[in-house]
């Protein structure tokens, strides 16, 4: 179900509506279990059981994390536990079609046949929440969660199930742990305004860019080096308006309900080194890699080599987790070294007060858009075709619509006014209406087009 | 962790407080309500002799719903009904509505036919479009081809594909081959109901070349503004070429044919006139005539059983009627479409019919009165 779709109006309605009625009620968390069990049950009301199997694997690890003295051997039990699933599902073809490929250079011809299995919507997403609640319990940063009503709700809570952000236990849980305040006016206007935020990033513009990213990309050889540069900076901006438009919504739509939810975006397009972007960029989960895999593998403690080792392992496995392919390897493999590049400029003097914050911004927003190659290429001949042609195939006539160009740079020049001293004048009220007038208006137009999935929903 | 305010000015949605969107709701009710009424609907091509819509906006209800309230203005009377009152192989000089304004000596008729216009569709047309002709006298030609199969009156028991599904009923009362999702019947509620939705869907197909403002935009790249728009469409030529179905190598076919009891198509049709009769509309219905050298023996009779079935409805209702003899047969384009011989013989036999020019004297003179004529 998908939050830009009729089904999830006429449901988002009546699931607010009864809220509404239950939240002072015994019964408020029952009803929001139950609404976000059958959203993820739309799409699939098998991966309902396994959402239950995670949410109990984990809730029952936590009991005996706190009970037991064998309190390590419980929390790799639960890692296993939770991280099979993820493993059969992403990974086993993966894995297969890798060692089939390999197979022929060791002497061995036998292929083995790769599983055919349907990847279960949000498994990622509510797999490291889970897992981030049990590290938090061995590591005594939470109290486990006693209830498991509240728990299986932090599970499953629907704004947040299918795509993120990756919601911390000890951010949510604490917002149930009493019963749910009733939501107010304030907390619905708030939550209208991020969800009509999140529908035009999503539906006036990255499905708009969609529309030339994908007709170069699926057939990148036919294109010539400028137009496959300019799908390239389309589609820096489709996965961008995508994803943070999900998360708007998914913000939204809780906050409506009184929630609060985490950042998950912040202006990513005006980073100015690597690191900076991992800041802005998808944070709940940078910052779940941060937390769970870089700073226990040592962090940047024990000197250059291991702080360089534990940034490759981390943004490669973070490639890994958004898909399992190839090129992901390599999308998280080069994050990894623009990493490095920009954290030893960043130590130079030179860098630090001669190289204009601009041109930063402009040196990581093109770094950052030449990794989308790889991220948004078919295979990984298909990203070496589009970088080869970029570098070589010549300047065609891109036929790139003005009017997207214009709409990506009005908000690329929206969001570095918010980032400037003159940011006031983006809070002025009419400025504020007017801007949420003509998103209104400019969905209305666009309305009754064809609608793209979120990209996200495939990790 | 982010609070919600540090949350908003950091990911900078833009915030509105109850207050201001209500500000906000009432700056977008006022352009959904006044861009529609205060866009021109035309330049000057209503004003063209033997004006038709270009085939290019059959599907623009809009610029429909302007043309009939032009032709009300303009006309003493109009033609209505699918591409045969429309004049798919003529020329717009050589329609029917232009030889019976040649009879009349005066352009009393205009031309509102469009293209694929079947009854069900005809009903929903007049119902929500339709309001700018109400109190004028209406030829509605019915096309019985609309009732040749099971398909074409549209009770096929799959789904089918057909011309102007947005008019056709959408909750209750469908057509039994209409399949529609919920979201189909959502954008026909909305169109049909407000006009923003109607003019909207004009921008697409009068500027757009009928495509979505995206998508237009990925064909016309360097373009900001469609340009184009209903002046720079013309329908003087023919939808089609100017030959008899001879020529096209069309041979007699055994249509079933359904009958007129349990048609949905001539129960459409019916409505339609009922519509048209409650607004205060004239009403001369014009049944065929149907190119039945086109058919074979067997399929003949049906048809010729239908048809009788039907003015015998007619006559119960009290409508004036006029079912024209067959043409010969090299004045048939098609089944169903006459050459412009076929019109011209058509609005003969329709001006010397007593009922025809019954009706007529029933508003020439009155209309005469009524604009000072």
């Amino acid at each position: 179900m998908l939050f830009h779709s009729w089904q999830f109006a006429v449901f988002g309605i009546v699931v607010y509506l009864v809220y509404l009625l239950l939240c002072r009620s015994r019964f408020a968390l029952h009803w929001l279990l139950a609404a976000s069990l059958f959203f993820y049950g739309w799409t699939g009301p098998r991966f309902v059981l396994l959402l239950l199997y995670a949410t109990a694997a984990n809730f029952a690890a936590g009991a005996m994390i706190e009970r037991s003295s064998r309190r390590k051997l419980w929390l790799t039990a639960a890692v296993i536990g939770t991280l099979a699933p993820l493993a059969f599902f992403k990974y086993a073809g993966f894995a297969v079609e890798s060692l089939n490929a390999a197979l022929p250079h060791l002497g061995l011809a036998a292929p083995i046949a790769a599983p055919s299995v349907l990847f279960p919507a949000g498994l990622s997403f509510f797999t490291f929440r889970l897992l981030g609640y049990t590290i938090d319990c061995y590591r005594g940063h939470i109290a486990r969660e006693r209830s498991f009503l509240r728990f299986a709700t932090f599970a499953a809570f629907f704004p947040t199930l299918l795509a993120g952000p990756i919601e911390r236990a000890s951010h949510f849980l604490r917002q149930v742990a009493a019963r749910p305040r009733r939501p107010t006016t304030s907390d619905l206007a708030d939550g209208l305004s991020l969800f009509v935020v999140g529908l035009f990033k999503k539906v006036a513009l990255a499905d708009y860019l969609s529309l030339y990213v994908g007709k170069v990309y699926s057939a990148p050889g036919s294109f010539d080096g400028l137009t496959l540069a300019a799908a390239t900076f389309a589609f820096a901006w489709q996965i961008y308006f995508d994803f943070s438009g999900y998360t708007d919504m998914a913000r939204g739509v809780a906050r409506a309900l009184g929630f609060d939810i985490m950042l998950n975006f912040r202006n990513p397009y005006l980073a100015t080194g690597l690191g900076d972007f991992w800041n802005r960029w998808h944070i709940s989960l940078s910052s779940w890699f941060k937390d769970y895999l870089y700073i226990p593998l040592g962090g940047n403690r024990k000197g250059t080599f291991n702080t360089y080792r534990n940034m490759l392992l981390t943004m490669v496995i973070s490639g890994l987790w958004h898909g399992a392919a190839w090129t992901f390897v390599i999308w998280g493999f080069l994050h990894a070294i623009g990493r490095f590049m920009t954290r030893e400029l960043e130590r130079t003097s030179f860098y630090q007060q001669r190289v204009p914050t601009f041109a930063k911004q402009m040196f990581v927003f093109a770094f950052v858009s030449f990794c989308w190659i790889f991220f948004r290429a078919s295979s990984f001949s298909d990203a070496l075709l589009i970088v080869k042609r970029i570098l070589s195939a010549g300047l065609g006539d891109p036929r790139f619509p003005v009017a997207m160009l214009t709409l990506c740079l009005m908000i690329w020049a929206y969001q570095f006014l918010v980032e400037s001293r003159l940011k006031r004048v983006a809070a002025w009220a009419p400025a504020r209406i007017a801007a949420v007038s003509y998103m209104v208006m400019h969905l209305l137009f666009v309305s009754g087009g064809s609608t793209q999935p979120f990209v996200y929903l495939q990790f | 962790m982010d609070t919600t305010e540090s949350a908003f000015e950091n990911s900078n949605p833009i915030r509105l407080a109850w207050r201001e969107w209500a500000l906000a709701a009432l700056l977008c009710l006022g352009a959904l309500s006044l861009l529609p009424a205060l866009w021109p609907a035309a330049g000057t091509h209503f004003s063209r002799p033997d004006y038709r819509l270009p085939g290019e906006l059959s599907s623009d209800y809009w610029v429909f719903a302007k043309w009939s309230e032009h032709a009300h203005a303009s006309y003493r009377a109009a033609v209505l009904g699918d591409s045969v009152a429309w004049g798919q192989y003529v020329r717009s000089d050589d329609t029917l509505a232009h030889h019976l304004n040649e009879l009349v000596a005066k352009n009393a008729f205009a031309n509102l036919g469009v293209d694929g216009l079947h009854p069900a569709a005809m009903a929903g047309l007049l119902a929500y479009y339709g309001r700018g002709i109400a109190n004028q006298p209406i030829v509605l030609h019915l096309n019985p081809l609309w009732m040749s199969s099971a398909e074409q009156d549209l009770q096929a028991s799959g789904e089918v594909r057909f011309n102007h599904p947005m008019l056709v009923p959408q909750l209750f009362h469908r057509p039994p081959s209409y399949r529609p999702t919920p979201a189909d019947v959502t954008s026909a509620v909305l169109e049909r109901d407000l006009p923003f939705f109607s003019w909207k869907e004009h921008l697409k197909i009068a500027y757009c070349e009928g495509l979505g403002l995206r998508e237009w935009s990925l064909e016309n790249p360097y373009t900001l503004v469609p340009a184009g728009g209903p002046d720079s469409l013309s329908a003087d030529e023919p939808g089609s070429e100017p030959r008899s179905w001879r020529e096209r190598g069309i041979i007699p076919q055994n249509l079933p044919w359904i009958d007129a009891e349990r048609s949905y198509q001539w129960a459409s049709f019916k409505e339609a006139v009922q519509r048209l009769r409650a607004r205060g509309n004239r009403v001369f219905v014009v049944l065929g005539p149907f190119n039945t050298h086109a058919l074979t023996r067997e399929s003949r009779v049906r048809y010729q059983a239908m048809v009788l079935a039907m003015e015998k409805q007619l006559g119960q209702e009290k409508v004036p009627y006029c079912a024209p003899r067959l043409l010969p047969t090299d004045m048939y384009a098609d089944a169903s479409h006459p050459l412009g011989a076929g019109y011209r013989q058509i609005a003969k036999e329709l001006f010397d019919s007593p009922s025809f020019r019954q009706w007529m004297e029933g508003w020439a003179g009155q209309a005469d009165r009524n604009r000072g004529r």
